[in-house]
């Protein structure tokens, strides 16, 4: 399995390609809830199998507000959840908007554009090129490159895959511009993922400071994640410790997470009919130390 | 206030509370035991009050924290499980024994 080159691999098995290098901690990141506070109604419509409409209509002390996004799927099919060209957009009332293409050519090269645009102005802009090999992945970033003012961030990424389980890394992050003390600013941060078959680690260390993740799947329905994240520019570090129970049967998924902040975070979605495709989500957030909770619920329709 | 020469004054105009007679009682140990005492006293006192609010404040935190991290989900199971048993009792009476055995060992197959 691991001689013959494979462009698509699918997430949950381990294939040749080690995957992209900011996904290192994704597993266990996907495990910790979003929290959200007030009401929010979501609507997605499919209205082909290439295109998708989503309305999100919230109501909370913080933005109280309508967004609509849209995405398109192209033809170029990969693999069996993955499809090529892909096109994001989200745009709300005020016109903020944000739009994201993805696109592969050949098997091997992938791109992604991203740019934001608020207040009429672009925000931020960024394009990625990646190179997805046998054993490794190479990619390129160049952010908020500004011609006029000569200042941006160019983002180098190498991740290969050592042996079945052992995946290593680097990355180097060169900033430059009238902003940037010295004019430019070079950082290097290293990282590392072991891959067991119930559990995975990664780590990621540089200047900045210390990225660990592990993540362990109990049971099929089961898995907990636990992330340490410092930041020394700041003086800063935070564990989480999270968990994520599902019952496929009633459609129910439960995530929660508990952090060295003294916040607990549940979410809590259920399907409310087997026919019908209502899922109502509820949110408690509650910071011991400050004292401050927060509750949301959610209507997602479609 | 001007200080006092206690140890002038005439027996008649000293006064003294209670306590404070049973406080004087206590000269008569000698000091390490009278410090003893005190710092047991004290550490007891501390301790109580300490307690007290540690414990006040971890039964809050245990349960608002369950209340958060965990009842959704175990209510969920309860609810699920009180279903399964009673579609299988409804089952049993409608088909016999053997049928509920069997609906309950096809959802593992599946």
């Amino acid at each position: 399995m691991a001689e013959t080159p494979q462009s698509s691999p699918p997430p949950s098995q381990p294939s040749s390609n080690p995957g992209s290098y900011d996904e290192l901690h994704r597993k266990a990141r996907d495990i910790f809830p979003t929290c959200f506070e007030g009401a929010k109604v979501i609507v997605q419509k499919g209205l082909s199998s290439h295109f998708q409409v989503s309305h999100t209509l919230s109501l909370s002390p913080m933005n109280t507000g309508y967004k609509f996004g849209a995405t398109y799927v192209g033809h170029k099919q990969l693999g069996p959840q993955e499809a090529f060209p892909i096109f994001l957009g989200d745009t709300d009332v005020a016109g903020n908007t944000t739009g994201t293409f993805l696109h592969t050519f050949g098997e091997k090269w992938r791109v992604r554009l991203q740019g934001q645009v608020q207040q009429a102005k672009l925000a931020g802009a960024q394009g990625t090129i990646e190179r997805r090999g046998t054993f490794s992945t190479f990619g390129l970033t160049l952010a908020n490159t500004d011609l006029v003012n000569e200042s941006g961030i160019v983002v180098a990424q190498l991740l290969r895959r050592f042996t079945k389980r052992v995946d290593l890394g680097a990355e180097l992050v060169y900033q430059y511009g009238r902003q940037v003390p010295g004019g430019q600013i070079t950082v290097p941060s290293y990282s590392a993922r072991y891959s067991a078959d119930f559990w995975t680690a990664a780590a990621t260390f540089g200047m900045s400071g210390l990225h660990l993740s592990y993540h362990h799947r109990q049971t099929e329905n089961i898995q907990f994640g636990v992330e340490f994240e410092s930041n020394l520019n700041v003086q800063e570090a935070m564990t989480t410790f999270g968990y994520q129970v599902e019952m496929p049967e009633e459609g129910v998924t439960m995530r929660a997470s508990v952090d060295t902040n003294w916040t607990v975070c549940g979410v809590f979605e259920k399907r409310l009919s087997q026919q019908l495709p209502f899922t109502l989500a509820i949110s408690g957030m509650l910071n011991h130390a400050k004292s401050a909770g927060k509750f949301g619920i959610g209507l997602i329709i479609g | 206030m001007s200080a006092i020469d206690w140890e002038h004054v005439p027996d008649e105009e000293l006064e003294e509370t209670l306590w404070e007679r049973f406080e004087g009682l206590s000269e008569m140990f000698p000091s390490f035991l009278q410090k003893f005492v005190t710092g047991t006293v004290d550490w007891t006192k501390w301790s109580a009050s300490t307690g007290f609010w540690l414990t006040r404040n971890a039964v809050w935190i245990a349960a608002t924290s369950s209340l958060i991290l965990f009842m959704p989900y175990i209510i969920e199971k309860e609810r699920s499980d009180l279903e399964k048993t009673q579609v299988a009792q409804q089952r049993q009476l409608l088909l016999g024994p053997a049928a509920a055995v069997q609906a309950a060992k096809s959802p593992q197959q599946h």
